[in-house]
């Protein structure tokens, strides 16, 4: 086969042969099809099925979080004493609690509470976060390493004894869970902004516009935020589990929300003292923060893949 | 054609490493250029010339001398000011393109910045013409970065530094990160655009027969200072220094009977390090022919013959 494939090239008629043309347009004419960055990463995001599949878990939780708790006959904190620790039925999905609490309600709302604790950190994370990182490594020099200093004192103290403090002090809810999640929340928030724009200051692109005399305030806008913004979107879904998951803690070592609150962690509380008769008021809630943590990992890592220029292949 | 347009004189420029060292990445540099003409800068890797090239369009504050271009004195930071009279093109054409922004607002940034267009329709005409003047199409305008190749991310990076129309480019090794068969193209593409418009080029490279094709003269740098300076012809024909003539003998020649024939000088030695040099020649300890004066004094460059300087206390 290799042989007569050989003789054949052989025997191929000299006139047939053309030299190839050197036109540089012609040569560099393959290129990519045309696609915007954005467009580009969700392309790569679909492929990624276990993050897709976690992404619809989200919103599907999300939206029962928003819609259940309206829809339930019961409200979440209306009590039925004739009805306490029932097993799950048609009349209450999930079961009732000690003061016959309807716990597919309790659910959804601590769901809602827990998410709403989350996204309200993490936003409060940016907006710290982000200015302060920004501002650090925009103006550099002594004002930078003051900054950094400050950063690391944060850093030094271990943040569940500031949390807890700060719990202490204030009056218990979830405003006050919010705001003492934030006070080391951003701290992991700036340093990454900052290394991302130090990083940027010194890139060529960065330098070019300089020289074409673009000013500072066009710099942030034009160059600097939209090469960020990649960065701050992976943090966040990782900031919003972690922060969901702090508060749950605090709620289960009983200084969180109180009741009649709900929140995944204080319903997490309430059914392990009931492990033993009534194991469904500690499954559901537990089940349901284990998909919130697992699913904003995994469509947190997609995000980073989709979105990281390194990786384009 | 012999009016003096960057006048480099004393240029120095250092960085501090660690605890109070000193790196002398371009050491007492002086050198005019002439309007229209191509120089090029040679030197190993870490010889201090893209912070030379950087200090002289002012992205760095010198440590000491001064620039002046075209009769005024360069004042680094200035750029408002500088970006319509000298621009660069840098070595690495993946990081010096914004990803996240359209070929066409790429192009148009020194347009907007300085308000030279006069209409929405001038600035996609004045698109479109840079495009094709650096032979891109008007199809390419939307697309965003990563969507082309090297070469072509490198024709772009070509058609911003000329969309303000300076008289001047700085082009930091602008082919050595692209393929032998691209490089050609740049470099001929450059020559046309210089040309056509009249430009002025510092052509920084360490490939030396690519410099050759290019350039009107040739400065070689050693450890931040300029080890000598010639036209093309005299530097290839009677190199001086003993480290140019070090260099001339690596180019691989076509010729095989030459080839063989020629003595190849190796360089024994390694490289001081910039930072905290001793005084002295910089290039003493490699040096073949190594005198007592040359450990304790600094040559300068001085005018050997008319037109060609070297810095060596040998010639
Ligand atoms: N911002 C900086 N801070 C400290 N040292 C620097 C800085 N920039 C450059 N240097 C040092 O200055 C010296 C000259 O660097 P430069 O980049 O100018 O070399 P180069 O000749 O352009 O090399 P190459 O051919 O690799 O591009 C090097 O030793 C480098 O480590
Ligand atoms: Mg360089």
């Amino acid at each position: 086969m290799v042989i007569t494939q050989n003789s054949d090239q052989r025997n191929i008629p000299l006139e047939l042969f053309a030299p190839e043309s050197a036109d540089s347009l012609e040569m560099e004419r393959i290129s990519r099809v045309h696609q915007s960055a954005i467009y580009d990463g969700w392309i790569r995001l679909r492929k990624n099925k276990g993050a897709l599949v976690c992404l619809a878990v989200l919103i599907i939780l999300t939206l029962f979080a928003i819609i259940a708790p309206i829809v339930s006959p019961y409200a979440y904190y209306q009590t039925d004493y004739m009805a306490k620790l029932n097993s799950p039925s048609s009349a209450h999905l999930f079961g009732t609690d000690i003061f016959g609490r309807d716990q597919w309600t309790r659910v959804w709302y601590g769901t809602r509470i827990s998410l709403l604790i989350g996204l309200c950190a993490a936003a409060i994370n940016i907006f710290i976060g982000v200015i302060y990182g920004a501002v650090s490594a925009l103006l550099g020099g002594k004002v930078d390493a003051v900054m950094q200093r400050i950063i690391e004192v944060l850093v030094g103290i271990p943040s569940l004894i500031l949390v807890i403090l700060f719990m202490m002090a204030l009056p218990p809810g979830i405003w006050t869970i919010i705001l003492a999640l934030s006070i080391t929340g951003w701290v992991q928030m700036a340093r990454l902004v900052r290394a991302q724009i130090l990083r940027m200051k010194n890139m060529e692109f960065v330098l070019a516009a300089r020289l074409l005399g673009t000013g500072t305030w066009t710099m942030i806008r034009r160059h600097l935020i939209p090469n960020t913004v990649g960065v701050i979107i992976i943090q966040v879904m990782f900031a919003i589990p972690s922060a969901i998951f702090t508060e749950a803690f605090l709620s289960f070592i009983g200084i969180g929300l109180s009741e009649p609150q709900a929140s995944l962690g204080v319903l997490i509380n309430n059914g392990y003292s009931v492990l033993r008769g009534s194991p469904y008021m500690l499954i559901y809630p537990a089940v349901t923060i284990v998909l919130i943590m697992v699913c904003f990992s995994i469509v947190g890592d997609g995000l980073r893949d989709a979105f990281d220029p390194r990786m384009k292949g | 054609m012999a009016e003096t347009l960057l006048e480099v004189s004393g240029l120095s420029r250092y960085f501090t490493v660690g605890k109070r060292k000193t790196l002398k990445a371009v050491d007492e540099v002086s050198m005019t250029m002439r309007r229209g003409e191509t120089l090029g800068l040679v030197g190993e890797s870490g010889c201090g010339k893209s912070t030379l090239g950087r200090t002289i369009i002012g992205l760095y504050e010198p440590t000491a001398g001064t620039v002046r271009f075209d009769g005024a004195t360069v004042t680094a930071g200035r750029h408002r000011e500088l970006a319509l009279r000298m621009q660069m093109i840098f070595q690495d054409p993946y990081t010096s393109l914004n990803p996240r922004m359209k070929v066409s607002d790429i192009l148009a940034e020194g347009i907007d910045n300085h308000r030279l267009a006069r209409s929405t329709a001038d600035r996609s005409q004045r698109i479109v013409d840079l495009l094709e003047s650096v032979g891109l199409s008007q199809e390419h305008a939307n697309r965003y970065p990563h969507e082309f190749s090297g070469g072509q991310r490198q024709r772009i990076c070509i058609a911003r530094a000329l969309s303000v129309r300076p008289d001047f480019i700085i082009a930091d090794e602008p082919i050595s990160s692209l393929d032998v068969s691209i490089q050609a193209q740049v470099v001929n593409l450059l020559q046309d655009l210089q040309r056509e418009m009249g430009l002025t080029y510092l052509f920084i490279a360490h490939d030396m027969s690519m410099v050759r094709c290019i350039s009107d003269r040739i400065g070689v740098m050693y450890l931040g200072s300029l080890a000598e300076l010639a036209s093309s012809e005299d530097l290839f024909a009677k190199p001086l220094h003993p480290y140019t003539r070090a260099l001339l003998s690596a180019i691989p020649i076509p010729d095989p009977k030459e080839e063989r024939g020629r003595r190849r000088i190796m360089l024994k030695g390694a490289v001081r390090s910039p930072i905290d040099m001793p005084p002295g020649c910089k290039f003493a300890s490699r040096c073949e022919c190594r005198k007592d004066i040359c450990l304790a004094d600094a040559p300068r460059l001085r005018e050997v013959e008319p037109g060609h300087f070297c810095a060596c206390h040998d010639v």
